[in-house]
């Protein structure tokens, strides 16, 4: 496959020099180690309700059967250690993706209508060299990634990488998997007297093109957005990964300051230099800054722009409220959005965003508070007190002007507002000695017209080996959602694009 | 008749004299007898080193022998050794520290243990002996346990789960290792601990930083399925650590600052058997099954947390310390070695004034890098008898006290290097 065939070179391309530079270690390089770790998962997921693209009922038909192995080993030589991380997932084509091949356009059109070359991979994720230079100053060289910001469920700092949400979308509380990691070179400066760390990371650009960006499931599968399911939107705009205005080769990079202030608050400076972390959709009749870039057969591409962020953080312990505040913000020049055209400019060809690019300043706010509750002597009986977090994320165009008309996705009507305001909150509970752990996730599009998601689930630890997952996947859209491809509602934005798509999901894991 | 009475007088001395004899051989047992629950009973009024055994069995430990299952081997004490840095700052700065009742604060602090002399007559007996385990453990300028195991077991079932971790603690005050330190301006002490096994918490760690002034620590926590440092809260100190049954204030007995706690309490001096000497190992990574591994631990019988060891006679402070009204105990009763301010047990109390934990720590005197001596806890066990589940802490023969670690390898830097994958 044409993917692994990359990986590979990627890899031999990274740990080659890396060997070299090993061989040049000094004879009395004495203590060497290897340590292996990974586990082997299975995933199962199940709709709990009738995806409307299909001409059968589906409900309660498994959507996902995912078979893991990874892998990840470290050789340590001294203070030198050298880490492959490797992960392979092959999917088992349910009755139910098979329809989905055969709705619409077809699912997974784009990839040789097959099912196995969008979802299963055999790759090397990360390879990467740590060398100390001195004893305040240390390098990782290699396929990485580097998690910059406060906030995990949103993306506010943590730019540097593209997320991949194809396979089941924003719901995999583990990111690591998700990220996708970049060949870079990271370098840390240690300031102990001021507790500080100067982190430098620098992408020459030798990635793979499908390692930029965020990752949606574009291609009509079980993750589309409504009513998009078996809807290949590669077909006819294909990613281009070669615009002028967003190279997958063109350099990236960055530098944060980390530090502790004589208060014991945790503060952050950055800057850096990314793609845009979402796909802006880019046409023809439109080109973004008068380049054209390539263009797919329905005259329109997915492209990445190169923007600028400069963002801050600051956490810290609150003794009179006994929990930790954190906060996170970023500024990001030029975001690029999509736009529809009121008038019947040519360009607006298809509506719903499709009339081109405009850029915005972007500021994105988040506000955390985690908090211990003892729920110990409660209806619920804990064993030991219990983690809660509540976080406010907010999107803000300073210079945000209606008749711009710039939507939320492409794809929908629903005009992008100045305010855009997400709480989500979290509230994990352990019992006997935390070997059943039941959590509860809930999120809200505040200014979305209260539309909300619950996640209950509840993790089974057995031994040391063994580990169970079940979870529920609520989506409660409200009002915000359309039920056929040719509305034209207003209205259906984050929590509406997955009516429909409730999930049942169970993992079953042995780490070893 | 002379006779007779002389006969009779001499008759009735050597009796006397045999029967004191054969008492003094009966009560005196020797090395290596071990004390179980088929024969308690006779052992409690026979004698070890001339003390009963009775005498130095506390309450709780006597109910385990009986009802759990307890062996005691015992053995004759030893001194525990000396480290010639220890003494001679500690002699140097000898009565120049003072504790403030109003504050429970210590004052004029330098190095070395704060109040070598106190008396059992001293009103603030209590405090001063937790500011002697606060600042005089005699642990080294830092430490580096590069492994040690948390073994969690139920009474019935046995072994449930095992974790790996690894501890690195650097001294700022107290120090008497160089670089030594003279006051309690900087923080006490960093902490960085991160887990290396099971894989579901491989990576995870965490850095904490003690103060002197008595504020909650700093606790940042590094979450490697995220890749991202998040602080943690400082109110964490008398929770449970992750899944196991011992809270974060009861690490190697008592682990908080002298002032969180209310008040304390000497109830007395006595002599208890205890592991000062414990043997080794502790630990055999070459050994073949679980309970091979762990032979100071006899996980092969019910309730599988007994521990397998030699116990000496050991005089002991035994100290009552009051908590806060929100901690999960009501009251936490201490037995501190005389010699040094180190803990071997310790009974909590439920709010309810129950009985509820069990907590032991086993010593064994360990060599510094520079040629002295500390004392480190070859095993701790936290039994909760109200989930009959327990916590065993076992440490590695790759530790390293003293050495080479700095400041700087204790840091948050450190802490997502260290952690991260």
């Amino acid at each position: 496959m044409k993917t692994t065939a990359q990986t590979r070179l990627t890899a031999l391309g990274v740990a080659a020099p890396l060997t070299v530079a090993l061989a040049g270690l000094p004879a009395t390089a004495s203590a060497f180690e290897v340590e292996v770790e990974g586990y082997v998962r299975q995933g199962f997921s199940m709709n709990l309700q009738n995806p409307r693209e299909t001409d059968t009922n589906d409900a309660y038909r498994l959507s996902m059967a995912r078979s893991t192995l990874r892998l990840d080993t470290r050789f340590i030589f001294d203070d030198i250690s050298f880490t492959v991380i490797s992960r392979g997932d092959r999917e088992y084509r349910t009755s139910y993706l098979r329809r989905l091949e055969r709705t619409g356009g077809g699912a997974y059109s784009s990839d040789s209508d097959d099912i196995d070359d969008f979802y299963n991979n055999a790759e090397i994720r990360e390879a990467y060299f740590d060398l100390p230079l001195t004893n305040r100053i240390s390098t990782r060289v290699g396929k990485q990634q580097l998690a910059w910001g406060e906030t995990d469920f949103f993306q506010a700092n943590d730019l540097i990488h593209g997320f991949d949400f194809s396979w089941r979308s924003f719901l995999e509380a583990e990111n690591e998997e998700l990220r996708k990691p970049l060949i870079m070179a990271t370098f840390d400066i240690d300031v102990p007297e001021v507790d500080g760390n100067l982190q430098m990371f620098f992408r020459p650009g030798f990635d793979r093109k499908e390692d930029i960006g965020n990752t949606f499931d574009l291609v009509g599968s079980r993750w589309a957005l409504q009513p998009n399911k078996g809807t290949d939107f590669l077909v006819p705009f294909p990613y281009d990964f070669d615009h002028p205005e967003g190279r997958h080769d063109e350099q990236t990079y960055g530098i944060r300051w980390s530090a502790l202030t004589p208060g014991g608050i945790d503060y952050s400076l950055m800057y850096l230099r990314h793609h845009n972390p979402d796909p802006v959709f880019h046409q023809a009749l439109n080109p973004f800054k008068g380049r054209e870039g390539d263009f797919g057969p329905g005259n329109g591409s997915f492209i990445f722009p190169i923007v600028d962020t400069v963002g801050a953080t600051a956490s810290g312990y609150a003794a009179w409220a006994d929990a930790v505040f954190s906060t996170e913000i970023a500024y990001t020049f030029d975001k690029p959005y999509n736009f529809s055209s009121t008038r019947t400019d040519a360009f607006d060809f298809q509506g719903r965003g499709s009339a081109g690019i405009k850029e915005e300043d972007t500021v994105s706010i988040m506000l955390r508070m985690d908090k211990i509750v003892d729920l110990t002597g409660t209806f619920l009986r804990t064993s030991r007190p219990s983690f809660a977090s509540i976080q406010v994320f907010n999107t803000w165009l300073p210079g945000y002007s209606r008749s711009d008309n710039l939507v939320e996705l492409v794809g929908y009507e629903a005009r992008q507002q100045r305010w855009s305001t997400f709480v989500t909150g979290i509230l994990g509970l352990n019992y006997n000695n935390d070997r059943i752990n039941p959590q509860l996730a809930v999120g809200s599009d505040v200014t979305g017209g209260g539309s909300f998601f619950v996640i209950p689930s509840v993790e089974f630890a057995y031994g040391d080996n063994w580990r169970v997952l079940l979870e529920a996947d609520l989506f409660f859209p409200l009002g915000n959602r359309s039920k056929r491809a040719e509305d034209e509602t207003t209205d259906t934005r984050t929590i509406g694009y997955f009516d429909r798509n409730n999930q049942l999901y169970a993992r079953f894991t042995y780490n070893f | 008749m002379l006779n007779l009475q002389k006969t009779f007088m001499g008759g009735l001395l050597a009796f006397a004299l045999g029967t004191a004899s054969s008492l003094a051989v009966a009560e005196e047992v020797s090395e290596g007898t071990m004390i179980h629950a088929g024969n308690i009973d006779e052992m409690l009024d026979r004698t070890f080193e001339g003390k009963t055994i009775q005498s130095m069995l506390p309450e709780r430990l006597e109910w385990q022998i009986r009802e759990y299952g307890l062996r005691i081997e015992l053995k004759h004490s030893e001194e525990l050794p000396r480290d010639p840095n220890y003494d001679r700052l500690t002699e140097q700065h000898a009565g120049t520290v003072s504790f403030n009742r109003d504050t429970g604060m210590i004052e004029n602090y330098c190095t070395g243990l704060p109040f070598p002399e106190v008396s059992e007559d001293d009103p603030d007996a209590g405090w001063k002996l937790i500011w002697n385990h606060h600042f005089g453990q005699p642990t080294g300028g830092a430490q580096d346990y590069r492994r040690f195991a948390f073994l969690l077991i139920d009474e019935d079932g046995g072994l449930e789960r095992t974790q790996y971790w690894r501890f690195q603690r650097f001294f700022e005050t107290g120090r008497v290792d160089p670089p030594q330190s003279c006051g309690m301006d900087a923080p006490h002490h960093r902490t960085l601990l991160f887990a290396t096994f099971p894989r579901d918490i491989s990576g995870l760690g965490t850095l904490t930083i003690r103060h002197n002034d008595g504020r909650l620590d700093d606790t940042w926590a590094y979450i490697p399925a995220v890749r991202r440092v998040r602080t943690l809260s400082g109110g964490a100190w008398m929770d449970p650590i992750g899944g196991t049954d011992q809270l974060q204030s009861d690490i190697e007995i008592f682990n908080a600052h002298p002032t969180w706690f209310e008040d304390y309490k000497v109830i007395g001096q006595r002599w208890v058997l205890a592991v000062a000497h414990s043997k080794e190992p502790t630990w055999d990574e070459s050994a073949g099954s679980p309970n091979a591994q762990h032979p100071r631990v006899d996980l092969a019988n019910a309730p599988h947390w007994n521990p397998v060891d030699q116990w000496e006679p050991r005089k002991v402070w035994v100290i009552e310390a009051t908590p806060p009204s929100e901690h999960p105990y009501s009251r936490k009763v201490m037995y501190m070695e005389t010699e040094y301010p180190r803990f071997y047990f310790s009974e909590t109390y439920d709010q309810g004034g129950d009985f509820w934990k069990w907590l032991n720590f086993a010593l064994r005197p360990y060599q510094t890098a520079d040629g002295g001596w500390g004392l480190i806890s070859a095993w701790g066990q936290t039994v909760d008898f109200k989930a009959r589940h327990a916590t065993i802490f076992q440490s590695h023969p790759d530790w390293v006290l003293g050495g080479d670690l700095s400041a700087d390898d204790v840091s948050r830097g450190a802490l997502q290097r260290a952690g991260r994958r």
